[in-house]
């Protein structure tokens, strides 16, 4: 009895490996992608990872996680023959197929000795030209066997080191390729890595969960997480933080950072602000974007000190809200219109 | 000042009552019809907080009084509820918001920008049926209104105590948080001494306090979700209203563009990324909540587990929890005992600075020396300037009592009278005490005759008063009638 249940439990983990894996083979994918991308869906009506494509097209990928990926090889060509399968049934169905996927973290997908070289370093992308002889012939043997099986031209194998229950160890490929992201997008932060990773990887388990294969996640939420992070008042360039010149920025901040972010966020509120600020940067031409923004701060902060009217809060700190609130609605609008221009959005 | 009428509406019932300018009395011929409702509403129209009496709940009445006031002329006050009153003044009408801008319409009213003033005023020109003829020179006036001379003194000379009254403020605050630390404090000692060394909570302590700072952290998330949400609401609100106007504008070029939600700069962009923010701190949420279920599982058996261990009840726990609290009583002590001869030294100088004010001190003196003397509860034997700030009241009783409030209040009228130039009106509840006899209220009466004849006199009761002219306000049943 007590056999049994050891035998459920590791077969409960097994699944449970499997559906992480999945969901952070998506982020990988929706990253390589994300220029011409425009819904994604886990657990589709095709395959396991679905990425539909602006121009129409569609990208289907079998994602396969094994507990132990560089180790433990015994059981990887049945996951080969029955990923293939899949994805030959996936290629058939589905209309507008650009490539066909299989993902895997596995050092040795094949268990050849002629392939294992190449996957098993740090992630890996192999067509099917680029691989060996051996590992063709691997594939071509289980595809005749296959009615209608998928276009080669089309197959990629993809590989991502994914193991042990440290999740820095686990995540660090999938954290890397999430930083690196970021900064081509030229966005940069310490913490938003790990932040937007797991923003991302929490909203694909949850789209996984959902059975209606009809729910898929678009560019707009997959980008919402990115902007909440950049948009933070904690965000505030330096630059500006050193162009105030204040010794108590910090300690106001601190103290009224709900009050800035509310009026950031409450459109009744800023869409004076943006208004005067387009009409202004209209008349600063030839100026660049920081010393536009500046310059609308120092110029335009005085406008505002009405809100503050019967607070009883200090003339100093007045004057450090009011500016902080005008640099982060404006610089807002502009990190918002970027990370949209980087996407394709 | 003066009130020229009060309209009372309560429900479906409405009255209207008109005053003269000299003297009212307010009357019925039994008790318990209304007349004490009645004043208490003058006083509840022009902002004060007063309690309402058993038979009329004043914050379900409307109440419309029409007044004379020397600063700002003839005005009207509506008061629709305990929050806020409606003040018109000429053509201009203003909201005033209670009790936030009480002082501020009191200062309007009357015409004068001293806070010891104003919040001292109400004690000086109404005398309340159950406190009032007991009300001396500290106390309430009625319900949470006080009065206190010495405030009333620095409000009528200028002097400026405030940052010495904020101190004395802050150090009577310590003073009842060290009292309280140290008897804790030398109950902990002997807790201690008691019990030898106590062990630690260990675990239990431990995981209590790691569930606490989840419950922190929950807190601040949902606090964060709420504003999230009002701003979202907010945002979505503003969308459906422009949608909703169906606006046009025209470009440059002569373009004519329909404004919608999606062509409004920043609009759909600031629901976006709330609606993400939202989804991201949902999930930390509910990260923490399936954290804090987990602790509270693994303590909940610890418990159960401790449970056979040990029978701790409620006091045991809170002796090792108290033991464990670093508090010296020796440092406490200290700290109790400076802190208390500073807040004497402070009294003291507040004291000496209002006393110093001869020139209020003795204009009070001598007004009040000069009606005491004339209803015979004193002279200037038996009352000194000192007098005015006694402390002792058990010396006096009944008629004696009675007269040397009123004596005293006669002359706190007289002196603000001559600081803010105005005319205030003399309202008496009940001035017929059980023990003050025909004799003494005729003698009362006629010094108001006499000195106060330009005031306004509201009077309360259900006997009659010899004045050659008074406007008879008739209560029968009810203040309201029912038609």
């Amino acid at each position: 009895m007590d056999d049994e249940k050891e035998l459920a439990s590791r077969r409960a983990d097994q699944v449970m490996f499997g559906f992480e894996f999945q969901v952070n083979a998506a982020i990988i994918l929706m990253l390589r992608n994300i220029k011409s991308l425009d819904t994604i869906r886990i657990e589709g009506n095709y395959e396991d990872i679905e990425l539909q494509l602006t121009d129409g097209e569609k990208i289907l990928a079998q994602a396969k996680g094994v507990q132990l990926g560089s180790s433990d090889f015994h059981n990887v060509r049945a996951n080969l023959k029955k990923a293939l399968k899949t994805l030959s049934e996936g290629g058939n169905k589905a209309t507008n197929v650009k490539q066909l996927i299989f993902i895997t973290n596995s050092f040795n997908p094949f268990n050849d000795e002629a392939s294992k070289g190449i996957f098993s370093g740090p992630p890996s992308y192999r067509t099917y030209d680029s691989l060996p002889d051996s590992s063709k012939k691997i594939i071509d043997d289980y595809l005749a066997k296959i009615e209608h099986p998928l276009d080669t031209e089309k197959l990629l194998i993809q590989t991502l080191p994914f193991e042990t229950d440290d999740e820095d160890e686990r995540y660090k490929y999938v954290l890397k390729a999430v930083e690196e992201f970021a900064e081509d997008l030229h966005l940069s932060s310490l913490s938003m890595g790990k932040k937007l990773m797991q923003a991302w990887q929490n909203d694909l388990q949850r789209n996984g969960s959902k059975k209606n294969a009809a729910i898929r996640v678009s560019k707009k939420e997959i980008i919402g997480p990115i902007l909440v992070i950049i948009t933070d008042i904690d965000q505030t360039s330096e630059k500006f933080i050193d162009h105030l010149d204040s010794d108590i920025y910090d300690e106001v901040i601190s103290q009224y950072k709900g009050l800035i972010t509310d009026c950031c966020e409450k459109y009744e509120f800023f869409k004076d602000i943006l208004r005067e600020y387009i009409s202004y940067k209209n008349g600063a031409e030839h100026k660049s974007r920081m010393e536009t923004a500046f310059g609308f701060v120092d110029s335009y902060w005085e406008k505002y000190t009405y809100m503050f009217d019967d607070t009883g809060i200090d003339e100093e700190v007045q004057e450090i809200l009011i500016k902080t609130i005008l640099y982060n609605v404006i610089t807002k609008r502009n990190k918002i219109d970027s990370v949209k221009s980087g996407v394709n959005l | 000042m003066r009130f020229q009428s009060i309209r009372i509406k309560e429900g479906l019932l409405e009255r209207t009552i008109n005053f003269s300018d000299g003297a009212n009395l307010i009357h019925s011929t039994k008790n318990s019809c209304g007349k004490t409702t009645l004043l208490r509403l003058l006083l509840y129209s022009i902002g004060y907080n007063i309690p309402s009496t058993k038979r009329m709940r004043f914050d379900q009445c409307e109440v419309e009084t029409h007044l004379y006031c020397d600063a700002l002329g003839e005005v009207s006050v509506i008061r629709y509820n305990k929050d806020f009153l409606e003040l018109t003044h000429g053509n201009q009408k203003s909201t005033i918001v209670l009790p936030a801008q009480e002082l501020e319409f009191h200062k309007l009213l009357f015409g004068n920008c001293n806070d010891d003033i104003l919040l001292n005023l109400l004690g000086t020109f109404y005398i309340d049926q159950e406190k009032g003829w007991t009300l001396l020179n500290r106390g309430t006036v009625i319900g949470s209104i006080h009065f206190n001379i010495e405030e009333l003194i620095r409000g009528l000379s200028g002097c400026n105590c405030n940052e010495l009254l904020a101190e004395e403020n802050r150090l009577t605050r310590n003073i009842s948080k060290y009292k309280q630390m140290f008897s804790i404090a030398q109950y902990r000692d002997q807790v201690a001494a008691d019990m030898g060394s106590l062990a630690p909570e260990s675990y239990n302590e431990y995981a209590t306090s790691e569930i606490q700072q989840i419950l922190f952290q929950i807190g601040g998330i949902k606090r964060e979700l709420k504003r999230v949400d009002r701003a979202l609401s907010s945002n979505k609100n503003f969308r459906k209203f422009v949608s909703e106007m169906n606006l046009v504008v025209q470009d440059e070029s002569g373009n004519q563009i329909p404004v919608t939600e999606d062509n409004i700069i920043g609009l759909n962009d600031s629901v976006e990324l709330l609606v993400s923010k939202r989804k991201m701190l949902s999930f930390d949420l509910a990260t923490l909540e399936n954290q804090l279920e987990q602790k509270e599982k693994v303590k909940a058996a610890e418990n159960e587990q401790m449970s056979f261990l040990t029978s701790e009840n409620l006091a045991e726990v809170f002796d090792k929890r108290i033991v464990s609290t670093p508090m010296n009583s020796v440092v406490i002590k200290d700290e109790l005992d400076k802190s208390e001869k500073k807040l004497k030294s402070v009294r003291a100088e507040i004291r000496e600075l209002t006393k110093s004010n001869n020139a209020v001190v003795m204009s009070l003196y001598t007004d009040i020396l000069r009606y005491a003397t004339e209803m015979g509860v004193g002279d200037d034997d038996t009352i000194s300037p000192s007098y005015l700030f006694t402390s002792n009241l058990k010396e006096l009783s009944g008629a004696v009592l009675h007269k040397t409030v009123f004596s005293f209040r006669l002359a706190y009228i007289l002196a603000v009278e001559k600081k803010l130039g105005i005319k205030l009106p003399i309202i008496l509840d009940s001035p017929t005490g059980k023990e003050v006899d025909q004799e003494n209220i005729k003698m009362m009466m006629s010094i108001l005759k006499r000195d106060f004849s330009e005031n306004q006199l509201i009077i309360a009761s259900i006997y009659e008063y010899d004045f050659d002219q008074v406007n008879r306000i008739e209560i029968e049943d009810r203040l309201i009638p029912i038609k």
